[in-house]
């Protein structure tokens, strides 16, 4: 409770939560998705290309994770003071990001190196 | 506060998510800790990804305890705001992202 205003109504608190939840499962997913990326063997990706994808997927999720707190907490004193939510952060930047790698590597598949 | 109190099984979806993201915490955590030990990778990348499944088993055990608390705020009409549970899961994701970028940096 960080701020005066009014409770907001339980349902959009716990919207709230799971959002934040969804937030920390995303950047877990994209680290998955970078060890994985690290971890393939030198035949399939050149070994700058796989580090460069690699360390994009981490830096997203790294990025995610950081400001899920944050955000978290910005949301709940907004709803508390029923002032507008703040934008959706780095969900632009994600997309992109993910769509970037993925467009890459599909590159690299197709070109077999 | 809201006459309607959980209609929408808020607290049943928010407790799912919980035992999601604890879950993939804690086996990722798992996974990658053991996966670490066996090829030989620095502790100092094997250390934050225990810590993260650590966190996935503490949230995980306490499921029930967070779900029976809201339940009781929702029926009692009391506030809802707790950061413990969520302190931890933040802790064990962000050591998991720190996990991960050390083994892309070192790999």
């Amino acid at each position: 409770m960080d701020s005066p205003g009014n409770e907001p109504d339980p349902r959009f608190t716990l919207a709230n939560e799971r959002t934040f939840l969804t937030w920390l499962s995303t950047s877990l997913a994209l680290s998955a998705g970078g060890v994985a990326m690290a971890a393939v063997s030198e035949e399939v990706f050149v070994p700058w290309m796989r580090t460069l994808l690699a360390l994009t997927l981490v830096c997203l999720s790294a990025m995610s994770a950081a400001m899920a707190y944050p955000r978290w907490r910005r949301v709940q004193r907004a709803l508390r003071s029923a002032a507008p939510l703040p934008p959706p952060a780095i969900a632009p930047l994600l997309g992109y990001g993910v769509a970037a790698v993925a467009v890459l590597a599909m590159i690299l598949i197709l070109l077999g190196r | 506060m809201s006459p309607l109190w959980d209609e929408g099984l808020q607290n049943e979806r928010t407790r799912l998510a919980w035992v999601r993201t604890a879950a993939v915490l804690a086996v990722s955590g798992l996974g990658a800790a053991g996966t670490g030990l066996r090829i030989g990778v620095p502790p100092v990348i094997v250390a934050p990804f225990a810590l993260a499944a650590l966190c996935g088993a503490l949230l995980l055990a306490r499921t029930g305890v967070r779900y029976q608390r809201v339940q009781r705020a929702l029926h009692g009409g009391a506030p809802l705001d707790e950061r413990a549970d969520a302190v931890i899961a933040w802790l064990g994701t962000l050591a998991v992202a720190a996990g991960a970028v050390l083994f892309v940096l070192v790999r």
